[in-house]
């Protein structure tokens, strides 16, 4: 192998190999170096970063289609455009790559890709048949009611939970939406309309929901009364699977509010909704009737925004809690210690999120 | 006494590995399986130079592994941190020049070593400019000006 070989000779499978190595950002760079780079990058189905980026929203006014991006690794700022031009005015719930879960002013749910602006919209809420009533009014605001009690859709938008799951090749994707921890819907694609999750159903009242985590095909969900519930989503129609715990391994224990995660093997850990400088992570044990605490991930780091960790690779982070309260951290569970990444300030909204790119 | 396994390298030089170290190419371990060694495994495409630097990263791999088993009841369960060192190393050892980097990456391919892969492929394009990569890589832009400007254009963003 002598040093004369040129790249630009280089066989396609190996640069393929080369390039799809390659971080998003170097990935960018390569399709236009040449056009034999060009053309094998094209070959390469789709990319995702190993890294967690941030997202950082804009403020709601003046309005603005723009947000930025920050890539840590690089310490750098991105500024992406043409989002739409009431981009600032809507709220983002959950992401999945690249892809956004977006609530407009109206309530109405899309899904957009913050790289190539590629556009889902997502059934009207009005679409869904079930206990969950939306009365539009005069003014464009509007009202949810559930079983004949009425609240005023503003109360209930800031206590929503959401999961979002695209599939980059296929653009299949699945959207769960949880209204004021009472209320959990779905869609995907394929049906244009929103389907309840029954959560109240059967012998024991699980008291709505804290958090939804979404992970190969299963739909974990924390209950109020800090049960975790398992569905299989892979179906029409969502399953619990047999193994759901029934048992409160909480009943002596003072409620808390937490947030949960998956990890790489499936197992569900749990961390406290306010992390402080001691991170107290906590894992559901095989049985599912105890939580023990955790003392190390290994070389997985947990983000919490998308409720799952992600295997180390070369040069990550590992062992660590990638967290969000309203400014973003990331901390290491061996020293114990939340960094500020990111401070935010009251009017701002950012969240941690994984890039993707797809060829068109 | 561990099997040996007998390397030869482009310019005929023969290395001789512990079969342990050899087993961390899938090509090799291919071969091994398929009993087809014996007398040596002829790389024609693999200078002495670049072999002697693929053996040096089996052999710490395969001790860094050794390592972090025969320590695993010191540690607790998940073995933290225990990788901390073995990355260290790594860094160092993929600071080398362009063409050696480029041959250790082709030798990875070839003998199909994934962690080698990554590392050298990573450490290839990091931190370089376009016009960078070009030049150190001696790529011709074939590209026209306006052609380079529309691939540019479609995630400009990356650029500014």
């Amino acid at each position: 192998m002598s040093n004369m070989v040129k790249w630009s000779e280089l066989n396609a499978d190996v640069l393929q190999s080369i390039l799809e190595r390659l971080s998003i950002i170097n990935y960018l760079k390569a399709r236009s170096v040449c056009k034999n780079w060009h053309v094998v990058c094209k070959q390469i189905s789709s990319i995702q970063d190993k890294f967690p980026w941030i997202i950082i929203f804009p403020r709601r006014r003046p309005k603005s289609s723009t947000c930025q991006v920050f890539n840590p690794q690089e310490g750098k700022l991105y500024t992406l455009r043409n989002l739409g031009n009431d981009f600032s005015t809507h709220q983002c719930i959950a992401t999945s790559g690249s892809w956004l879960l977006m609530l407009d002013l109206r309530s109405n749910l899309y899904v957009l890709n913050v790289f190539t602006r590629e556009r889902i919209d997502l059934p009207p809420l009005e679409s869904h048949q079930g206990r969950l009533q939306v009365n539009r009014l005069q003014n464009n605001t509007f009202t949810f009611m559930i079983n004949q009690s009425s609240a005023p859709a503003r109360n209930v938008l800031n206590r929503t939970k959401a999961v979002l799951w695209v599939d980059e090749k296929t653009k299949g994707y699945l959207v769960v939406w949880s209204i004021g921890l009472s209320y959990i819907m779905y869609t995907k694609n394929g049906i244009d309309f929103w389907r309840e999750i029954p959560i109240k159903e059967g012998p024991e009242n699980l008291h709505g929901c804290q958090d939804i985590v979404y992970k190969d095909n299963n739909l974990y969900i924390l209950t109020g009364l800090n049960r975790i519930r398992i569905l299989d989503c892979s179906q029409e129609l969502p399953r619990a699977l047999l193994d759901n715990v029934d048992d409160d391994p909480f009943r002596d224990d003072q409620r808390r509010r937490g947030k949960i995660g998956v990890t790489v093997s499936g197992e569900v850990l749990m961390v406290k909704n306010r992390l402080k400088q001691v991170f107290n992570i906590l894992k559901m044990n095989s049985d599912g009737t105890s939580w023990d605490e955790v003392e190390s991930l290994g070389e997985e780091s947990w983000i919490t925004d998308l409720g799952v960790t992600v295997p180390g690779v070369d040069g990550s982070r590992p062992n660590s809690i990638y967290y969000r309260d309203r400014s973003l951290y990331c901390g290491d569970l061996s020293v114990q210690v939340l960094e500020m990444i990111l401070e935010v300030d009251k009017n701002g909204h950012a969240r941690w999120f994984i890039p993707s790119l797809r060829e068109l | 006494m561990s099997k040996k396994i007998i390397f030869e390298s482009s310019e005929g030089e023969s290395f001789e590995v512990d079969e342990a170290v050899a087993l961390e190419c899938q090509t090799i371990k291919n071969m091994i399986e398929d009993d087809c060694t014996d007398g040596g495994i002829p790389l024609a495409n693999v200078n002495s130079a670049t072999l002697t630097k693929v053996i040096d990263y089996c052999k710490k791999h395969v001790e860094a592994a050794a390592a972090a088993e025969a320590n695993a009841g010191d540690k607790d369960i998940y073995g933290a941190n225990k990788d901390i060192e073995l990355k260290t190393w790594d860094e160092e050892f993929v600071k080398v020049d362009q063409p050696l980097l480029f041959d250790l990456m082709l030798a990875a391919n070839f003998l199909i070593i994934p962690g080698l892969l990554d590392l050298t492929c990573k450490t290839m394009m990091r931190g370089k400019t376009v016009l960078q990569i070009r030049e150190i890589f001696h790529i011709k832009k074939d590209y026209t000006d306006a052609e380079e400007a529309e691939v540019r254009k479609e995630n400009a963003w990356a650029f500014e």
